[in-house]
């Protein structure tokens, strides 16, 4: 039979034990977390490894540019409220400026990656520009022009395309 | 009228829970990048949602004690504080998570930053939580969530191919380009989200708040035949939306914009407009259920008044925790953390946490002292334990699958 001291004992020892408990759980959870989010850009050691970053960044674009050219589908057929492909439009730009800024902070490897960074570039600048004329006109609530820049958008589309082909 | 009322607490639990904002992504992701061949488990989920929620709202309306209060009685003390430290954790995470989805639905309606919004979320959250009767509040919240049955609409609008979907469906295999590991892990993550613990938390308090007795027990099946199924079936349905509408244009889905716009497409603005209610109301649920259950979480495991079926000053102590995660919620969602990722880590993470949760509730559901002649059948338990195993494999399965695919990159 357990007296009180050594019952009060016992609960504060426990109480001590489950807050290390906690404790230990908490920094675990923050520490998978952590390890699980930070997706560092990997250094391109080799072409082969740089060809494959740029295919991922072409993709990357590509879905962004197909996510407009269907909202400037929508806004064609006034299918759409300017406030919410304003919002769609600046998402797929941001996400492609994104993906661009991380390949061009990629350290080319060497000249033959120079020159496929130096293509994919150019291709990348068509696409965000295509994309911040599409999202400059939503945000003036101006359907139409959306609507023609379903043009440059389908441009971009077939080049990103055949660039991401050609790295397969 | 009021029969059919009753059953709006399983559509209210069902749409907050499985389609919170990390839910209505995850299935828009898994829908682009692997089609239909991840609906197995959020098939796989919804019978296990059904048997356990069946079983917490058949134990808390026989005892009259809700899921957290039996855990803590169960698992003892130290088990019982670092479950509640993890459930805890999560359903806070979740909730911050919520707060800025419903910002992020307004900021489609509206085109104003989702960060301008969420000071207001958080204001409307509490207000909700103080002021508003908990059976108005599973009204209006469950009945609003099903504009979402404009996704179906919408489906059936776009005239995909039914039977490549189903194909799809009934034969799964790793999407070509995606890595098993990747699969797996999303699998994991559909199946915790529609099992995430903050739903039975919330159902089986809500059963308590509703004072249900012995006679309403076939209106607790009811409120979980149909609102789980209801909630699998939209998740379904939005998964087959993406799949008809993004997959064939290699479309990755990051934004709940992208969620919205395959309804778009289909039914024009009256169903653009028609699906933002409804990412509306499922996120303010969600957000409803998580600030609730945060309290419903902490005072339960303390022995602390709870509840909503009594006056304010009657639960201090529950309000105060309930005001001061929303507070701390609103903080961390102002931090612009991506309120995707946070809600898509998060379900994960519950997902590690899940026998913690479930393995209480089958053994009180077995417990004669509790449950008298209420006790689970032999059927009952077969597939409960069944169950019991799929998420001790998926909880000791969940974490190096996070790691390894870098959280589904």
């Amino acid at each position: 039979m357990l007296t009180t001291e050594a019952r009060r004992q016992s609960e504060v020892l426990l109480g001590v034990r489950s807050a290390a408990t906690g404790r230990r759980l908490l920094i675990l959870v923050l520490l998978v977390v952590s390890a699980s989010c930070v997706q560092p850009v990997g250094p391109a050691r080799t072409f082969d490894s740089y060809k494959h970053k740029a295919k991922d960044t072409a993709e990357t674009a590509l879905s962004s540019v197909e996510t407009a050219r269907l909202g400037a589908r929508a806004a064609k057929r006034d299918d759409v409220f300017p406030s919410f492909l304003s919002v769609l439009l600046g998402e797929a730009e941001d996400e492609a400026m994104s993906a661009q800024s991380t390949f061009d902070s990629v350290q080319p490897p060497n000249k033959r990656s120079d020159r496929l960074r130096d293509r994919l570039d150019a291709l990348l600048v068509r696409a965000t520009d295509a994309l911040s004329q599409a999202r400059i006109a939503a945000r003036r609530a101006d359907l139409d022009e959306v609507a023609r820049q379903a043009r440059p958008l389908a441009r971009s589309s077939r080049e990103l395309n055949r660039f991401v082909e050609a790295q397969k | 009228m009021k029969k059919l009322l009753g059953v709006t607490l399983g559509i209210l639990t069902a749409i907050g829970g499985f389609l919170d904002i990390g839910d209505i992504v995850t299935a828009a992701v898994t829908g682009a990048r692997f089609r239909m061949s991840l609906a197995w488990a959020v098939a796989l989920g919804v019978v296990g949602i059904v048997i356990y929620a069946e079983m917490a709202g058949r134990v808390a309306t026989v005892s009259h004690r809700p899921v957290f209060d039996l855990v803590r009685e169960r698992v003892g003390a130290r088990l019982g504080l670092a479950n509640l430290l993890a459930s805890y954790l999560v359903t806070f995470l979740t909730l911050a998570a919520e707060v800025a989805g419903v910002a992020l639905a307004l900021q489609l309606a509206s085109d104003v930053n989702y960060l301008l919004w969420i000071p207001l979320v958080g204001f409307l959250v509490w207000l909700v939580i103080w002021r508003v009767k908990f059976e108005t509040m599973e009204n209006v919240f469950g009945l609003i969530g099903l504009a979402l049955i404009v996704m179906a609409v919408a489906l059936w609008q776009l005239h995909p191919d039914w039977s490549s979907l189903w194909h799809s469906a009934s034969h799964p295999e790793v999407t070509s380009g995606e890595g098993t590991p990747t699969y797996f892990y999303y699998a994991i993550a559909l199946f915790g989200a529609t099992m995430t613990p903050y739903e039975v938390f919330f159902f089986s308090s809500g059963a308590v708040e509703e004072r249900w007795q012995r006679n309403d027990l076939m209106l607790n099946r009811a409120n979980v035949y149909l609102g789980f199924p209801l909630g699998g079936l939209l998740t379904l349905t939005l998964m087959a939306l993406t799949a008809v509408v993004f997959a064939p244009m290699n479309i990755t889905v990051e934004h709940l914009s992208q969620a919205a716009l395959p309804t778009s497409l289909a039914l024009g603005k009256v169903g653009l407009a028609l699906i933002i209610i409804g990412f509306f109301a499922a996120t303010f649920s969600a957000a409803l259920e998580t600030g609730l259950s945060a309290g419903y979480t902490i005072s339960q495991y303390f022995g602390w008044q709870w509840g909503k079926f009594v006056r304010p000053l009657g639960a201090a102590r529950f309000h105060a925790v309930v005001l001061i995660s929303l507070v701390g919620a609103v903080l961390l969602a102002l931090t612009a953390i991506d309120p995707v990722k946070l809600t898509e880590y998060t379900v994960v993470l519950a997902a590690a946490a899940l026998p913690l949760t479930y393995f209480p509730i089958l053994v009180v559901a077995n417990d004669p002292d509790f449950m008298g002649d209420k006790v689970n059948s032999r059927f009952s338990n077969a597939i409960a334990s069944i169950y019991m195993v799929i998420l001790v494999v998926v909880s000791l399965a969940t974490i190096p699958l996070m790691i390894a695919t870098k959280a589904g990159a």
